[in-house]
């Protein structure tokens, strides 16, 4: 998945939001990451088989990028 | 008696099984009301009757709601042309029977798949931010038989029961922009559905007595289809709403 792909994903099926999303933003600044995001996130990595991506480590990311090496 | 008239005025809805019946009605009563109807089914000829009774407010789209791709490109082309979702409605259906002893696994999943599975795409799509306006009201067709259970028909019970506990669940994800979603339970309504069940004969006569009030028509069920859309139902969200002529009163 490339960098504008996974941004699209996090936008329209994560995070369900228009305000436009950068690997650099803290996850803590982005308003629409919650429990309800974050569970689709881990949704998300498992339908595109990275099955290693569980709570503990979505836990660890503090950044989008951090979301985004998650996928690799 | 009072009567009671909306006024959907600037405001846009999607309706899928438009073609006929009660998704045909609803498609229809919303455009007398003002609004913008993005009015979807497989029946092209059935949709363009439609078009022609209200050509400025009804917007087609021939599609299966099966189409998980179409139907992001139909919703999104009518968002882009006319602006964000108020509400939805999902009435798109079939009617089989399913005995347990012998019945049609294909037609089974077939019944899941439109009703449930297409009805669970739909809401996806036009809850997302980008197609939905905040308060964005959506509304599901499930049906008595979700209660009761009747027989030879497990798999549509199921899948309208399926319905229900879906809309309790989504309604606590989607409630922060104000968006609601429901689920409205018809008893037995003459449409071209219901009528073709009747030429099968599997249907209990005792069925039509339990209608306390008679067989509805489709206006019978809209109304409360309406409401819900409206701005008046702002505080309902994630529940069923019964309108069956006191069918579920299992008869006097």
């Amino acid at each position: 998945m490339t960098e504008q792909e996974f941004i699209e994903k996090m936008q329209e099926d994560v995070l369900d939001t228009d305000v436009e999303i950068s690997l650099e933003m803290a996850l803590a600044d982005v308003e629409e990451w919650d429990s309800l995001s974050f569970v689709s996130f881990i949704a998300m990595a498992k339908e595109l088989g990275f099955t290693n991506v569980n709570r503990e480590v979505v836990n660890e990311a503090k950044t989008v990028k951090d979301l985004f090496e998650l996928m690799k | 008696m009072g009567s009671v008239l909306y006024n959907f005025s600037g405001e846009r809805f999607v309706v899928t099984g438009a073609s006929s019946g009660m998704g045909r009605k609803v498609a229809e009563e919303l455009a007398a009301s003002g609004a913008m109807v993005l009015a979807i089914a497989r029946r092209k000829e059935r949709l363009q009757e439609l078009k022609h009774e209200y050509p400025k407010h009804i917007i087609t789209a021939t599609i299966d709601v099966c189409d998980t791709k179409g139907m992001a490109e139909v919703i999104s082309s009518f968002v882009a042309s006319y602006g964000k979702i108020n509400g939805a409605v999902h009435a798109a259906g079939i009617f089989s029977s399913t005995p347990l002893r012998n019945y049609d696994e294909s037609e089974a999943r077939k019944i899941m798949d439109i009703s449930f599975w297409s009805g669970i795409r739909f809401i996806q799509l036009v809850n997302k931010k980008k197609n939905a306006m905040d308060g964005c009201s959506s509304i599901l067709f499930s049906s008595v038989a979700a209660t009761i259970g009747e027989k030879s028909n497990f798999a549509y019970s199921s899948a309208k029961l399926a319905i229900q506990g879906a809309v309790r669940s989504i309604a606590k994800e989607i409630y922060t922009r104000g968006n609601r979603i429901n689920t409205v339970s018809p008893g037995w309504v003459n449409t071209e559905l219901t009528r073709k069940e009747d030429e099968s004969s599997l249907v209990n006569k005792k069925f039509y007595d339990w209608h306390l009030l008679g067989i509805g028509e489709p206006e019978d069920v809209t109304g409360m289809v309406l409401f819900l859309l409206s701005e008046r139902a702002r505080w309902i969200t994630g529940t069923n709403i019964v309108v069956d002529g006191g069918y579920l009163l299992g008869g006097v």
